[in-house]
């Protein structure tokens, strides 16, 4: 699904954010990606998300060689995955259903589809009496979950969140990974860039860690660590 | 990808709504656009005008005058006016002697003749030809300008070169304007839609991780732009219309009924101020969206 081939970035002030990472994700798998602050974790999302190229190795998404594409290309390669930030990123002017249906509208859904899929959505994450808020009339785990609502809506194969649970409160945060362990049981690849050592701890998935932008670790059922 | 319809239809509505909420901004925009087509416009009809009176005399008076020395002995001017009945081109002449030329200024004077009283006659004597045809004139002036005895040779071509002349220099100082403000135009309209850029950020943001293609962000921006430069060249193109229709029927009927019959009828514009006035304020309001965009929509 995901494969990173020795792959480094160096930005243009020359710092070094990753050096030859290899990295190999299969579909279905559920990833966390952790690593202290400056360790390339976003840096490695950035890549995914083809916001900037790598300087050197290889890069796939869905068997696909991602290194380089044309420009035009990226839209149609961001359409695979889904993706949800710390800071949740929605339209403060559109209510909860049109922050998700926007996401359809946006590569060219009929409304038919849309006043389909955007309700079931919505029950998926829980927030189908919401549908009309707006979101300042939400908590953060609410607007979290609406994030995760519209990173679904158009059926990507992965999901990618960077620091989804930063921040939300340990209980609120919890509701989210369960939200998110649900996604990937229903066959979604999830990726997830953290700094929460007990939900990492406590889920017992793969763990990659970074250092310095190298991979330092990678195992099954990992944990935390006090290498971090 | 083909734009779908759906899509075209919302990326209009949102094209009106980020123009209703910089309304000043879009003002602005829209006033440039009519300032430079409004100066277009007036520049277009001169030049028309001035064609179209060039055009018209030019048919309507095939003539050429010729003033002749005062000195000249009697079997001079008579050899004159022979030599002139023999040239290709020519269909007759007619001699006007000072004498005559002077009584016939006084009838023109009516009432006013006193002035002439006491002044001696300074009128020359003059052949007025006859052309067969205006396409002699030049011809038939050249052959002129050889013969002796000759003061001054006056034919309505050198008006119409005049005309040419003035045109000419009308039209390549209205285009420097026109460029111009034009690129004003173009400048205001850009900052305008550089401010629905900032104020759509997020938007924009969520739109690129979601997947929207690059046409799709840039769609109700240059929309944006095309309107404010379509509403600008619909506001010039009533304003020349009718302001020129106005100002035809004023001359028509307070001044000269017979100017109008030189000038360009307003009816006879209207089509191709349309379409003028219209691709042009488009071209601007795309052009000017374009340009501020160009930059940030590199992902
Ligand atoms: N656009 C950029 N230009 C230059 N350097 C950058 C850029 N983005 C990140 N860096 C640098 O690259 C390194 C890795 O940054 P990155 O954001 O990937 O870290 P991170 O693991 O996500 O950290 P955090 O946990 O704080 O989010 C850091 O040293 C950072 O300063
Ligand atoms: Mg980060």
């Amino acid at each position: 699904m995901i494969e990173f081939i020795n792959v480094s970035k160096k930005y243009d002030n020359n710092v070094r954010a990753l050096s030859n990472v290899n990295i190999n994700i299969d579909k279905g798998e559920f990833v966390f990606l952790i690593g202290a602050s400056g360790a390339g974790k976003s840096t490695l999302v950035k890549l995914l998300l083809k916001e900037t190229e790598p300087t050197s190795g290889r890069l796939f998404l869905k068997n696909k060689d991602i290194t380089k594409v044309r420009n035009r290309q990226i839209p149609y390669i961001r359409r695979n995955i889904g993706v949800i930030f710390q800071d949740f990123r929605l339209l403060p002017k559109k209510t909860v259903y049109e922050n998700v249906a926007f996401a359809m509208r946006i590569i060219g859904a009929s409304n038919k589809e849309i006043r389909r899929q955007v309700p079931i959505i919505l029950s998926l994450v829980g927030l189908s009496k919401k549908a009309g808020n707006y979101p300042n009339q939400l908590s953060g785990g609410e607007q979290q979950r609406v994030s995760i609502a519209r990173a679904l809506v158009n059926n990507p194969s992965v999901i990618i969140a960077d620091e989804p649970t930063g921040n939300l409160d340990p209980d609120t945060a919890w509701e989210i990974m369960k939200l998110l362990r649900d996604i990937n049981n229903r066959g979604t690849t999830v990726l997830m860039a953290t700094h929460a050592k007990d939900i990492v701890n406590c889920m017992k998935r793969r763990v990659i860690a970074l250092r310095g932008g190298r991979v330092i670790r990678d195992e099954q059922k990992g944990v935390y660590g006090d290498e971090i | 990808m083909a734009m779908k319809f759906r899509n075209f239809v919302y990326i209009i509505k949102q094209g009106f709504v980020s123009m209703w909420r910089n309304r000043m901004m879009s003002f602005a925009s829209i006033g440039s656009v009519t300032a430079a087509l409004l100066i277009l416009g007036i520049i277009m009809i001169l030049i028309l005008n001035i064609n179209n009176i060039a055009f018209m005399t030019q048919n309507q008076f095939d003539e050429v005058i010729i003033y002749l020395e005062d000195d000249l002995e009697e079997e001079q001017i008579e050899k004159i006016g022979q030599d002139i009945n023999l040239m290709d081109g020519v269909l007759s002449s007619i001699y006007q002697s000072k004498e005559q030329a002077f009584e016939i200024m006084k009838k023109e004077l009516g009432n006013e003749s006193y002035l002439l009283e006491g002044i001696g006659n300074p009128l020359p004597n003059s052949y007025v030809i006859q052309l067969k045809d205006i396409k002699f004139a030049d011809e038939v002036v050249s052959r002129l300008e050889g013969f002796r005895g000759i003061a001054r040779i006056k034919y309505l071509k050198d008006v119409i070169n005049q005309l040419v002349t003035i045109n000419h220099f009308v039209r390549l100082g209205g285009l420097v304007i026109i460029g111009v403000l034009i690129l004003i135009a173009i400048f205001i309209i850009s900052n305008t839609i550089k401010l629905t850029v900032a104020a759509r950020r997020n938007e924009i943001n969520i739109m690129k991780y979601v997947g929207a293609t690059n046409g799709f962000i840039r769609g109700p921006f240059v929309i944006e732009g095309l309107l404010l430069g379509f509403i600008g060249a619909e506001v010039a193109i009533s304003i020349i219309y009718y302001g020129y229709e106005y100002l035809f029927k004023i001359i028509n009927e307070k001044l000269y009924v017979l100017f109008t019959v030189y000038m360009v009828p307003p009816y006879h514009l209207l089509d191709d101020i349309v379409i003028m006035f219209t691709s042009i304020g488009v071209g601007i309001g795309i052009i000017g969206s374009v340009l501020s965009l160009r930059k940030f929509l590199r992902v």
